[in-house]
């Protein structure tokens, strides 16, 4: 048994001792011993779960036997879920990847664009004639926001019509903040690209810059506020923080822009933030 | 043969050499091998952890009182919702 557990074959092993039937009717103490594989916490706390409610289960049962006409609990639970009762993880994982998407793809496209122009050498432009600085990252932002709302059209429509989430909230919210959110990551790459010299270091860092926070520290497998220290700080900085409670708000928990206007505006204050952090990072002269 | 040689290790060290240069790329190995393992250690585990829960306590018993203390740190945090907020908040 110990050998199968080992292996990852078996979760879970229930070990009944000889006798443990006998015991319980005539209420001797009785063990049961339940081993789990904890290898893998999450499932390890799963199964744990499962096995002390099967063993309350069965100590009330025992307890409503033994004391009959009586009932063994004074009081009852209602459990209720409040969003998607029927728990399917499709409306959860399919906003959660596209806010992760919506992260990723820009950011390493915005970071390339200039980055490729720093190695080609066409950045000579900025260098030489008297565009501002301001006007560079905009002009090459832009096209680059509008890419990645077309991304955002097909993805919603996948997320719709292929996998089947409903988008039970608002559709101009969700827009609303898809655009500011988009807006946050192609300046999140541009941010990147103000320090970045190769290509090479552009794609690499905004992959993991991006991949640490956005998989770990935005919500998507654990909630925000159970973080704490440098977990919560890089979670609190990096935009689809903000970005995946609109998703799964507007699909899910049909919401619309009364609750999620806060989170729209916290959204917000990244796009000047960023922007104002290239500005002072982008050279008008090379060094 | 020897020339071969040689050409391949010029070659070879010229890609580390580069790198070593790009100071960017470095600083993001260094911040990967470091910073990127140490938060990911801290960030998000499988177990129970500060997990918000809110209470409406409508009773205000003795009772009531000793089930909210159940819920203790650093498994949960609690967010005491008044009454009045509650009903608020589901007719929002």
């Amino acid at each position: 048994m110990h050998h199968r557990l080992a292996s990852g074959e078996l979760q879970l092993a229930i070990e009944v001792p000889p006798g443990f039937g006998r015991n319980v009717r005539r209420g001797h103490p009785a063990e049961v011993g339940a081993w789990i594989d904890g290898a893998m916490p999450f499932h390890g706390e799963s199964v744990r779960g499962y096995v002390q409610g099967v063993h309350t289960r069965f100590l009330t049962e025992v307890a409503a036997v033994s004391r009959t006409g009586r009932t063994a609990s004074p009081a009852s639970i209602e459990i209720r879920f409040r969003y998607n009762q029927d728990f399917n993880s499709n409306e959860a994982m399919v906003p959660s990847t596209m806010s992760m998407l919506l992260a990723l793809v820009p950011a390493i496209l915005m970071a390339l664009a200039v980055v490729r122009e720093k190695e080609l050498g066409s950045i000579t432009n900025l260098y030489v004639t008297p565009v501002r600085r301001i006007e560079f990252i905009v002009g090459k932002q832009l096209p680059y926001v509008a890419l990645a709302m077309a991304d955002f059209a097909v993805l919603a429509a996948m997320a719709v019509f292929i996998f089947g989430v409903p988008l039970k909230g608002s559709l101009a919210t969700l827009v609303v903040g898809a655009l500011i959110y988009v807006t946050a990551t192609t300046a999140y790459g541009l941010l990147i690209s103000s320090f970045a010299s190769t290509q090479i270091a552009a794609l690499f860092g905004t992959a993991i810059l991006t991949v640490l926070p956005a998989t770990q520290f935005s919500g998507m497998l654990v909630p925000v506020s159970t973080l704490s220290g440098l977990p919560l700080l890089m979670g609190r900085l990096f935009p689809m923080t903000y970005f995946l409670p609109i998703s799964i708000g507007s699909f899910t928990k049909s919401l619309g822009f009364s609750e999620l206007g806060l989170t729209i505006g916290e959204l917000a204050l990244f796009v000047p933030a960023l922007t104002l952090l290239s500005l002072c990072l982008l050279r008008k002269q090379e060094r | 043969m020897g020339e071969a040689l040689t050409n391949i290790f010029w070659l070879g060290t010229k890609e580390v050499r580069s790198m070593l240069h790009d100071f960017a790329l470095l600083g993001l190995v260094i911040y990967s091998f470091s910073l990127a393992i140490y938060a990911q250690s801290q960030g998000s585990t499988g177990e129970l952890h500060s997990a918000a829960i809110a209470i409406v306590d409508q009773d205000r018993s003795q009772l009531s009182r000793d089930i909210a203390n159940a819920f203790l740190p650093p498994y949960f945090q609690k967010w005491r919702v008044t009454p009045k907020a509650f009903a608020a908040s589901l007719m929002g």
